[in-house]
């Protein structure tokens, strides 16, 4: 249950509350790390992640009362969010992803956590839409329906995606760890 | 190793499951997002005010307008019936600016190589501040592309450019939108194979990228991003010695 409003409890412009009684601000205090965890997983890495949840939560706090209107759960929300706007900021900036350089050679990648994790580095190789595909499917444990109806596709696509992903990853993994171990 | 394999799904969930995929907020973290909140409610609502084209929600809104109320957060969401976050932007801009046809040899249209972020903004070529990334600020244009191939996923719809913080500064990088080729003709569909042989001079390749010489220029490159097709996909134009993208 949620603490009676007290006279204190004064709201805010922009800060409007859920029916339950959670404000925009309580909202991203609980949910920031748990969504930059999620975006690290989705983006490959923590600089990317920080943004995409600066922005997605933006998005989301501009338009706060509606949301918390529509749907029961603003995290699952806000993920399903973040999962498509990585998708389409990728494919905005296409040539950023092929023209800079593996990432590693940039000083605020450099404390990568999981350099020497070959699933890791495979995983971040992946093309967004499948990344998404994978997130979803093992960080979030979304049905293959689910993930068309969060990402916008068919089914058919996620299976296709999924199974494209899929292979990649052994095939990479694979190779990455071969190539350690010799 | 087909053991290993089998492993696949499991080794995905410990992976999302391992604690060194946190990533701590930083200090202002909280505090930013609240103030980009409000600044995006604020823009949705000078829109809104200026008869911005929003539909469904601008002709609900337009009494409590025109008898002057305030317009309050939450009331102007439903033009967006995905149930997704929409882009403040996108109601914006309708056309853009009379574009170039062509990229090169020292910019695209009024913007050049090494023009300040304030000068290119003021082309009205690029209209959206994008992000940050290392000291080098994206701008793009959200607007349609005027002409050419429709966009898809492997093609860019829209101009973008780098501009650099810190030396040189200045627009570093103009990626052109799909439709626009260099003076010589080399656009999105062009071959690898006709890149090479019209640009001889200064070309390296690696991954999916083809980075030439300008012809006559020693201090700008062109940047193609070549599918496994060999098929060029993104058309790009930079200052030689640039860090925005290498």
């Amino acid at each position: 249950m949620p603490a009676p409003a007290t006279a204190l409890d004064v709201r805010r412009p922009g800060e409007e509350r859920m029916a339950d009684g959670t404000d925009f601000t309580e909202f991203v205090r609980a949910a920031m790390p748990g969504l930059l965890r999620y975006g690290h997983a989705l983006t490959g890495n923590p600089h990317d992640a920080a943004d995409l949840v600066q922005t997605v939560l933006e998005k989301i706090g501009a338009r706060w009362s509606s949301v918390a209107r529509k749907t029961g759960d603003p995290v699952a929300y806000a993920r399903r969010a973040m999962a498509n706007a990585n998708i389409s900021r990728w494919r905005r900036h296409r040539m950023e992803r092929l023209v800079a350089d593996a990432p590693e050679g940039d000083a605020v990648y450099q404390a990568d956590r999981f350099e020497s994790e070959p699933l890791w580095q495979a995983l971040r190789a992946l093309p967004p839409r499948q990344r998404a595909v994978i997130v979803l499917r093992y960080y979030d444990g979304l049905s293959e329906a689910e993930i068309a109806d969060s990402l916008g596709v068919s089914t058919g696509t996620v299976k296709s995606q999924a199974s494209k992903a899929m292979a990649t990853l052994r095939a990479r993994r694979a190779e990455l760890s071969e190539g350690r171990s010799a | 190793m087909t053991s290993e394999d089998d492993d696949l799904d499991a080794d995905l969930r410990a992976l999302f499951a391992d604690q060194r995929l946190s990533v701590a907020p930083g200090e202002d973290a909280v505090s930013s997002v609240l103030a980009g909140a409000k600044r995006r409610r604020r823009r949705r609502t000078a829109v809104l005010a200026t008869g911005g084209a929003l539909g469904v929600a601008a002709v609900l809104l337009a009494g409590g307008l025109i008898a002057g109320h305030a317009i309050r957060p939450g009331q102007v969401q439903s033009a967006n019936p995905s149930g997704l976050p929409t882009s403040s932007y996108q109601t914006l801009a309708p056309t853009p600016a009379p574009a170039a046809a062509v990229l090169g040899p020292d910019g695209y249209g009024d913007l050049t190589l090494g023009m300040s972020a304030q000068q290119a903004l003021a082309t009205e070529l690029v209209t959206n501040r994008v992000r940050t990334v290392k000291d080098c600020t994206i701008y793009d244009d959200t607007r349609p592309a005027p002409s050419g191939p429709a966009p898809t996923a492997q093609v860019n719809k829209s101009l973008y450019i780098y501009v650099s913080g810190s030396a040189p500064t200045g627009v570093q990088v103009i990626v052109a939108p799909a439709g626009v080729t260099t003076p010589e003709g080399i656009g999105v569909g062009s071959s690898s194979a006709a890149v090479k042989s019209t640009y001889p001079t200064g070309s390296s390749q690696r991954g999916g990228l083809v980075v030439v010489a300008v012809p006559g220029h020693t201090d700008a490159d062109y940047r193609f991003t070549v599918d496994s097709q060999g098929t060029v996909t993104t058309v790009g134009l930079s200052v030689a010695r640039q860090h925005c993208v290498d």
